[in-house]
């Protein structure tokens, strides 16, 4: 389902050009549990952001479902972003003036769907995630896993083909952390949905069934685990 | 839709209270501001207005003299010999219902109780003055004795009530006019209107008053006039009249300068007009600098949203659509403004106005039109929103990864 081929993608990063993803290859079939392990700096989210359609290549191409997503314009790959692709970050990044429903719900008012469809799919989604009775409660009023949770939630509410987490327990506790990771082995198993996450955890790693370790901007042959 | 934008904006508004109720007020003083200084111009205009309407817009007023009206300044007659109108030129237009006159002369006074002499304005009036153009003296209101007949050559005086007590006499007893005995027949009531009310012939308190026959054998010239009236019927066409008279007039070698209730209004509204401009030109000054507040709001809730635009386009939020979440929160925050600015602009001009209605001769109240007060209010929401323009677009314009990145 996604597929790059020969990406390049460089930043600036002050005065200094980096490059962070330099020719790489891979491919990632649907229903698929990938994990990105790597140290920092070698390219884990600017990977995960191209194949969220987040960002588009410098060189080489990007191909979701089949299509280049260099070829759509910014709006159209924020359509994709909306209907196929749903984001966990590691800092949970809720809007601290919405509640936990208003979170959830929030891609859908994007997509003009009408409110009380969106707060009904928002709440099942926050009953599936446990937090059904925390509907009203804004992010600086939950845990940090409950937070991860809501945006587990909200990253599911537009049903999207592919699950992207960068670094989903990287501020929670352990016991927490393992929760969320479950959860979202649960999604994969259960739903089928394809899941990526970025990861320096090697527990975390453990519950995909294919491991991508990655190494100044590309892969690390020598240190990719295959499938599981 | 619109509505769930509002809502998040209103969200975002709320969870910055205090930057927000400034920003608002920065708004509120330049709206209040506006409103106030309308409303109360456009209640001054409409109150002088309504004064000259009194006098109906059949009316037109005929003075001596060469008087430039299209400069302003009425009522500054050209200083030459020809100061007097003979009112029997105009006798004979058809369209004239009725016409009055006025003859003004300053004139030398004795009376027993006064030391020396004084020298006061003695105004002649027509019978027609006082029976069909009583407004012009606000009724010509005796208070003691009566008012003097027009009939037969009795020599009789009505005094305005400072000259009755500044030359210490009453109703029924002698003054001098020029050496002349005249028998004052009656006293007017005080003047209330008197200071700042407007009037061709000064304030009814220091005048003396003689009917134009008494007034013509005193100085001598039959039909002098300083100033006359004429009413026309109701649908003559006044313009066209007031040529004429000044034809007449100048056929008979008079200068003359003919007045209408319709130029007054066109030039009172010209000036008001114009420094009610001025006025709002200013206000709308302060009224920029809130959009300029709303602007610097809205720039720093850009940076600090950053984060947030970065997340809701990684949900899929347009470019678009960011930029009109923005833009209604600025127009909002001018919106608001916009309300409670033309609430207080409505307050202190109902204030404002109690103390300009003690100060002003003519009754007065704020003129609220409608399309101002909605004006301003919807003004206010597109100044927001301008204000936030260049905001909504950074925000809209920031690329998802570095707003994700932002610290």
């Amino acid at each position: 389902m996604v597929e790059l081929v020969d990406v390049e993608r460089k930043y600036v990063m002050g005065e200094t050009e980096v490059r962070a993803l330099r020719g790489l290859s891979l491919k990632i079939d649907e229903g698929e549990f990938v994990a990105l392990v790597g140290p920092s700096g070698s390219g884990k989210s600017t990977l995960m952001h191209l194949i969220g359609a987040l960002d588009v290549p410098d060189e080489g191409r990007v191909l979701l479902d089949g299509k280049d997503i260099s070829e759509y314009t910014e709006s159209e790959l924020a359509g994709i972003r909306g209907e196929k692709v749903g984001f966990v970050f590691q800092t949970f990044n809720l809007i601290p003036t919405l509640n936990s429903l208003e979170n959830v719900a929030l891609p859908l008012t994007f997509q003009g769907v009408h409110r009380d469809e969106r707060n009904e799919r928002a709440a099942d989604l926050l009953d599936m995630v446990g937090l059904g009775d925390r509907t009203g409660h804004k992010p600086a009023e939950l845990s940090g896993g409950e937070q991860q949770r809501v945006a587990i939630a909200r990253a599911l509410i537009n049903d999207p083909e592919i699950l992207l987490a960068d670094e989903p327990t990287g501020n929670l506790d352990s016991e927490t952390g393992e929760e969320v990771m479950k959860l979202l082995e649960k999604l994969n198993r259960d739903r089928g949905m394809t899941v990526v996450i970025v990861t320096h955890n090697p527990k975390d790693a453990a519950h995909a069934n294919r491991t991508i370790n990655m190494i100044d901007g590309t892969l690390d042959k020598n240190g990719s685990g295959g499938d599981k | 839709m619109l509505l769930d934008y509002l809502g998040l904006s209103w969200h975002s508004i709320r969870n910055r209270k205090l930057r927000s109720w400034l920003t608002i007020l920065g708004i509120v003083i330049g709206v209040t501001a506006i409103v106030t200084l309308i409303s109360i111009g456009q209640g001054i205009q409409d109150s002088i207005l309504n004064e000259f309407e009194k006098l109906g817009y059949n009316t037109i007023t005929v003075l001596p003299g060469n008087i430039d009206t299209r400069r302003g300044g009425f009522g500054n007659a050209s200083s030459g010999a020809e100061t007097y109108l003979n009112p029997t030129v105009i006798e004979g237009i058809e369209e004239i219902e009725v016409s009055g006159s006025i003859r003004t002369e300053t004139g030398m006074i004795n009376s027993e109780n006064l030391q020396g002499q004084a020298f006061l304005r003695v105004t002649g009036l027509s019978r027609t003055i006082l029976s069909d153009f009583d407004d012009y003296f606000n009724g010509f209101p005796v208070e003691q004795g009566e008012l003097f007949s027009f009939e037969g050559d009795a020599e009789e005086v009505v005094i305005g009530s400072g000259v009755a007590k500044d030359l210490g006499v009453a109703a029924g007893e002698p003054i001098e006019i020029e050496g002349r005995e005249f028998i004052v027949s009656g006293v007017l009531e005080p003047d209330e209107q008197s200071d700042g009310g407007f009037n061709f012939y000064g304030d009814l308190d220091s005048g003396l008053f003689l009917p134009s026959g008494a007034m013509d054998r005193l100085y001598g010239g039959e039909g002098r006039a300083s100033l006359v009236l004429v009413k026309l019927y109701e649908d003559a066409d006044v313009s066209e009249v007031a040529e004429e008279i000044e034809d007449r007039f100048s056929e008979a070698d008079i200068a003359s300068t003919t007045i209408t209730t319709e130029e007054i209004s066109n030039r009172v509204n010209n000036a008001l007009g114009t420094i009610q401009i001025a006025l709002a030109g200013i206000a709308a000054i302060s009224l920029l600098v809130g959009g300029i507040g709303v602007m610097n709001t809205m720039y720093t809730a850009v940076l600090e949203r950053t984060r947030e635009i970065g997340v809701m386009k990684a949900v899929g939020a347009k470019n678009n659509q960011i930029l009109g979440l923005f833009l209604i929160e600025s127009g909002m925050l001018g919106l608001v403004g916009g309300l409670i600015g033309t609430l207080a602009g409505i307050g202190i001009s109902m204030i404002a106005g109690r103390f300009i209605n003690q100060a002003l001769s003519v009754p007065f109240s704020p003129s609220f039109r409608p399309e101002l007060l909605l004006g301003a209010i919807a003004f206010s929401f597109v100044l927001g929103s301008l204000s936030g323009a260049l905001p909504a677009r950074q925000a809209s314009n920031l690329q998802p990864v570095e707003a994700l990145r932002y610290e």
